[in-house]
């Protein structure tokens, strides 16, 4: 689904935050990115939906439909039979599925793009002065016309996907409500409620837990996982905690440096073994502050 | 003290320095005072007048003539509300292409600063007078005045609130897919509308007070009217004009400055 090629970045400042980052994710994994402060995983995930751009490399997406810049990931069966479900008159003959380098676009098609990859960030980002339901509608600005979300109307349609994905992440009794009288937790289930109305393929979520006390941070994984096994939305998610990476993502994969030096399917390997190869990726012993909770 | 200590403790930093340059201020303030014919026997020697004068301005007030002053008040009012209200509207695209972290185009944000600071530098009396040569005598060229004036200094304060703001939310709004617009109405707007209302707010406040002395150069309103009469030398219609606009002043800046602290 995302493949980078030899991506390298450095700051204008002179700060190498990547170098030579090569990594293939496929739909519908959840992949955790662990490594110290300042590794670089808060740039490798920012380069995805260029937000940050990149000084060397490519980013490519597969199967992406060259007029509409929709994204029908690995398995484009699934999504054509997705796309008929909510649009009958869909024609997949009129589907141009090519492989696209995020890195290499501009404009409306980079707008376009970054419309299929949703992103939750530590303190949330939902903005705080307007209501719930006017945040989750803003997760369909790029499926309207300017005037109409500039003037916050919405047609009938987007309110609905708003309701749905409000009651998806159980926050359907705050809609009313205004942002900043949310608490941590909900604000973050507003903010992945957003992505869901976006209709995102891809999830970025940087460090979505950090600034939650440990109950609500696994309420809100809980969310995460949900959305990704349920609606099969690829998830990369940096954490801070090994525990979560473990209970949560399917993957690991290790950040020093601004290199990767750990990838492996959390299947494949005892936990006790992929702690102790953790502390290489860290570069020291584990301790309490690396886990939320201590069973 | 006990002599170890005494040998350990640095020496005293010499106050001459601190001495001469209290010197070298009351100096300054003396010269200054010598050279601009300031004296403070000629304040004791007028204080006589100065009496005579308050005298004749608020005692008794005139307040037959009070009724005519409203008229003009309510036009310095409109005058100042108008002008800020202008002066807002113009000054919100301004702010917005100064602002550098909106469009990042380093010369546009330099060259909208330079301009937003060249009108704030230009007092609004002077403003003023200037107006009323082009549009003449008459509350348009003090509206004018005020525009302009409330422009330079709403557009300041707003374009550093806009970069002060959260920048994750512009983020956010990004990573949704948003053009400039969207992050505009639904990252920046919302941040910085409490302190934008705010600064009209305080805008208007100043513009009472500047709008009340414009008049004097024939830019409209109770200034206007205040030099009629003191040209006259009917000072008993000066005093109430004072009187009364100084109650207003103290009534608007009230209202005003309480609904500033609610807003932000
Ligand atoms: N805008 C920037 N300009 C210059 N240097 C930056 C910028 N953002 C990050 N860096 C630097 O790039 C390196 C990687 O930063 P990054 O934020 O990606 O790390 P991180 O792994 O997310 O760390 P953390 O766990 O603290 O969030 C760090 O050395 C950081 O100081
Ligand atoms: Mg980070």
């Amino acid at each position: 689904m995302i493949k980078f090629v030899n991506v390298s970045k450095t700051y204008p400042n002179g700060t190498v935050a990547l170098t030579d980052i090569n990594l293939e994710i496929k739909e519908g994994e959840f992949v955790a990115i662990l490594g110290l402060s300042g590794a670089g995983k808060s740039t490798m995930l920012r380069t995805i939906n260029q937000i940050i751009d990149v000084s060397s490399g490519n980013i490519y997406f597969n199967n992406v439909d060259i007029n509409t810049y929709e994204m029908y990931g690995d398995d484009v069966e699934k999504e054509i039979k997705r796309q008929k479900e909510l649009n009958p008159e869909f024609d997949e003959t009129k589907l141009d599925l090519q492989e696209i380098d995020i890195t290499k676009i501009k404009g409306k098609n980079l707008r376009k793009m970054r419309s299929n990859i949703g992103m939750v960030f530590q303190n949330f980002n939902i903005i705080k002065r307007m209501s719930v339901i006017q945040n989750v509608l803003s997760g369909r600005i790029s499926y309207n016309p300017t005037w109409r979300t500039v003037l916050g109307i919405f047609p009938k349609i987007d309110k609905e996907i708003a309701y749905e994905a409000l009651n998806k992440v159980d926050i359907l009794e705050k809609t009313y409500h205004r942002a900043s009288d949310l608490s941590g937790g909900q604000m973050q289930r507003v903010a992945i409620a957003r992505s869901l109305a976006q209709n995102a393929k891809i999830l970025l979520a940087d460090e979505p837990v950090a600034s939650l006390d440990p109950i609500t941070t696994f309420e809100v994984m809980k969310f995460l996982k949900k959305i990704n096994v349920g609606d099969g939305i690829t998830t990369i998610a940096n954490l801070h905690h090994v525990d979560l990476a473990l209970e949560y993502a399917t993957r690991i994969v290790g950040v020093r440096d601004g290199k990767i030096v750990y990838d492996i399917q959390i299947k494949d390997k005892p936990e006790k073994q992929i702690i102790r190869d953790l502390e290489q990726v860290y570069g020291r012993p584990l301790s309490h502050d690396d886990f939320v909770g201590d069973d | 003290m006990n002599q170890d200590l005494e040998k350990k403790l640095p020496i005293r930093p010499s106050r001459t320095k601190f001495y001469s340059n209290i010197g070298l201020i009351i100096a300054i303030l003396i010269s200054s005072a010598w050279f601009s014919g300031f004296n403070v026997f000629e304040i004791f020697a007028n204080i006589r007048f100065a009496f005579r004068l308050l005298n004749s301005l608020f005692f008794p007030p005139a307040w037959d003539y009070a009724d005519n002053v409203i008229g003009p008040l309510l036009e310095t009012v409109q005058m100042a509300i108008v002008g800020s209200f202008v002066g807002a509207i113009l000054a919100f695209p301004a702010a917005v292409l100064a602002a550098n972290n909106f469009i990042k185009v380093k010369g546009l944000n330099t060259g909208m600063r330079l301009i937003l600071n060249f009108f704030r530098t230009i007092p609004a009396l002077v403003l003023a007078s200037l107006f009323v040569a082009i549009f003449g005598i008459g509350s348009f060229a003090g509206i004018v005045a005020l525009s302009i004036f409330s422009f330079g200094l709403i557009s300041k304060m707003t374009y550093e609130s806009i970069e002060a703001i959260d920048y994750g939310q512009v983020e956010a709004i990004i990573s949704l897919g948003g053009n400039k617009m969207n992050v505009l109405r639904y990252a920046i707007i919302p941040q910085v509308l409490p302190q934008y209302m705010s600064y009209t707010l305080y805008a208007f406040e100043v513009n009472v007070r500047a709008a009340a002395v414009l008049g004097y150069v024939g830019a409209g309103g109770v200034g206007q009217t205040y030099q009629i009469w003191l040209d006259l030398r009917r000072f008993d219609r000066v005093g109430i004009i004072i009187m009364i606009s100084f109650v207003a002043v103290l009534i608007i800046d009230f209202i005003s400055s309480s609904i500033r602290r609610r807003l932000v």
